[in-house]
């Protein structure tokens, strides 16, 4: 792939990957290293011997797979620490909003105190006023009674006086037919009928 | 009879129950003074970035972790390494291969 | 002269006349002094990368983490789900085994796993250990371990011997694994690398041709990486068996 590149990217891209901040710096890093290394081997501080060649290629296999692994497992760390951190805001979120509603339902309570206080005043007043209708409707009834009673009295007066009226008439009637069928009786008005004749006849009216 | 009668008939003047201890403290009926107290201790806002020891806060905490430690404690054992393998044997060696 | 198994020397680093109770002699040798550094990497690194303890991971800690939650997935599907306790045992055993591995495969160092003392007195530890286990665990029906369920009386005694052979064979062989396989990657390195120094210091022209075979070799020492971490891998699964087979006798 670097084969691509242009030269002078790739010298650039090397130049880059020397730890050091800037341009002038980085010149002063390698310079520094390369003298180093130079110096460590001509001075026989660094001895060059087999052991070299496996420095050497655990040197480049390393890079390898600082390069190759440092990309995808930067990647995975930070999908994991997203995950564990969603998860947790969102509990944490879930947890508020499940606190906000209790508030909720409880502040629903919060003016429960006077409003049962009106409900049993408005049920003492529907109770008294149950009471007084209770009470006026027994009089009524009361009322109702008394004047059916009255007036059963009233008829009863009135039927006993109309049965006695007419057992008096029977009586009179009676007494007057027996009366009459009574033979003095019958002279008695005979007699009289006679003289109110006489009379009537002696005054020239007839 | 007409007791029970009057009751029943007395049963819809006494209010609607609307303030239960069940919707105060979800049926147990417990106090919710220590939920409060638990809920006031709580930290509020983001967490206080605290600084830690210097190498830790620098190379390992949170955003901050690099890959430099890794390579740093490669290249530390490699020199430990070859410092005991040149005290041990290295410098008798100097010259003598080839 | 160069050998290939110079590097496996225990040499003395410095050591101290202690006649205290005879000639005692106090010596520390690279394969104390790695031990400890193995030992000072593992901590420093759980202790320098726990994060401050955050509940939100950072690279290093979700790396403890994962790596905590394999083992412990580990120990659960060989053992039993409620078995953990021999979770930081297997942790500490794998993590020990692993870091040095991995601190031998940087040049100049020294194998701790190399050393036969190690891992042997490692597995023979581990065996005995498992065996007092099983034995107090279970009494004298361990020995029903060796009598394989549903074998014909007569081949019983045969069986028995088998059994038991192969038994204590378990003490060596996890360690002898481990080791062998340490060994004889570190010898062929060593190997491979004096041919290659021959080569690239013959001429210009061989210098660039050697390339070839340096290519393969650095394969070569990917592969003891990737065996550092399956050694690792393979001894604590096989103590996680063992201690399952101490813990249900089959």
């Amino acid at each position: 792939m670097s084969s691509k590149q242009p030269p002078a990217e790739r010298a650039s891209e090397l130049i880059e990957s020397v730890p050091a901040s800037n341009i002038v710096s980085k010149t002063g890093a390698i310079v520094l290293g390369t003298g180093l290394a130079a110096t460590a081997i001509s001075q026989e501080l660094y001895v060059v011997n087999e052991e070299t060649v496996i420095l050497a290629g655990f040197a480049i296999l390393a890079t390898i797979i600082a390069r190759s692994a440092h990309g995808p497992y930067s990647e995975w760390a930070r999908g994991q620490i997203d995950k564990i951190k969603g998860i947790l805001n969102q509990s944490r979120a879930e947890h508020t909003q499940a606190v906000k509603d209790r508030i909720n339902s409880v502040e629903q309570m919060k003016d429960v105190v006077g409003l049962t206080k009106g409900l049993f005043a408005l049920s003492k007043e529907t109770v008294q006023l149950e009471a007084e209708i209770f009470e006026q409707r027994q009089r009524v009834a009361m009322a109702a009674e008394l004047k059916s009673v009255l007036d059963s009295w009233v008829r009863y007066e009135q039927q006993a006086k109309e049965a006695e009226q007419a057992e008096l008439a029977k009586s009179v009637i009676d007494k007057v037919l027996k009366s009459l069928s009574d033979e003095r009786a019958q002279k008695d008005i005979l007699l009289s009928a006679v003289t109110e004749v006489e009379q009537l006849v002696k005054n020239k009216a007839i | 009879m007409r007791a029970s009668l009057a009751r029943r008939a007395l049963g819809g003047i006494v209010p609607p129950k609307i303030a239960t201890p069940s919707s105060l403290s979800s049926g147990g009926g417990a106090s919710l003074t220590p939920l409060v107290d638990f809920y006031s201790k709580l930290p509020k806002g983001p967490n206080p970035v605290t600084a830690g020891w210097g190498l830790k806060a620098r190379y390992f905490n949170g955003k901050n972790a690099s890959g430099t430690p890794v390579v740093l404690l490669v290249l530390g054992v490699f020199g430990i390494g070859y410092t005991m393998s040149y005290q041990t044997h290295l410098k008798h060696h100097k010259n003598h291969h080839h | 002269m160069f050998s290939p198994l110079d590097q496996f020397e225990t040499i003395s680093l410095f050591s101290l006349a202690a006649p205290i109770l005879g000639n005692f002699n106090i010596a520390l040798t690279n394969l104390g002094f790695y031990c400890f550094l193995v030992f000072v990497i593992i901590f420093g690194f759980h202790v320098i990368s726990n994060n401050n303890l955050a509940l939100v991971p950072s690279h290093y800690s979700i790396a403890l983490e994962s790596f905590f939650a394999s083992i412990a997935n580990m120990v659960r599907s060989q053992i039993g789900e409620n078995k953990e306790i021999y979770l930081p045992f297997v942790y500490s055993l794998f993590l020990f085994i692993l870091v040095s591995n991995l601190v031998s495969n940087v040049p100049y160092n020294f194998a701790v796993t190399s050393s036969a003392i190690v891992c042997l007195g490692l597995s023979v530890t581990i065996f005995l250990s498992v065996t007092i286990l099983a034995l107090t665990k279970h009494g004298i029906k361990f020995f029903s371990f060796f009598v394989p369920s549903g074998c014909p009386l007569a081949l019983v005694p045969l069986l028995v011997l088998i059994e038991l052979i192969s038994y204590f064979a378990r003490s060596v062989s996890l360690g002898l694994r481990l080791f062998a396989n340490i060994v004889a990657g570190h010898t062929l390195l060593a190997i491979l690398s004096s041919f290659l120094i021959k080569l690239f210091s013959t001429s210009i022209l061989v210098f660039f041709v050697t390339l070839i075979p340096f290519a393969l070799f650095t394969a070569i020492i990917g592969l003891e990486i990737a065996v550092s971490f399956i050694q690792a891998f393979v001894f604590s699964l096989l103590v996680c068996s063992y201690i399952k087979d101490a813990e249900y006798l089959h």
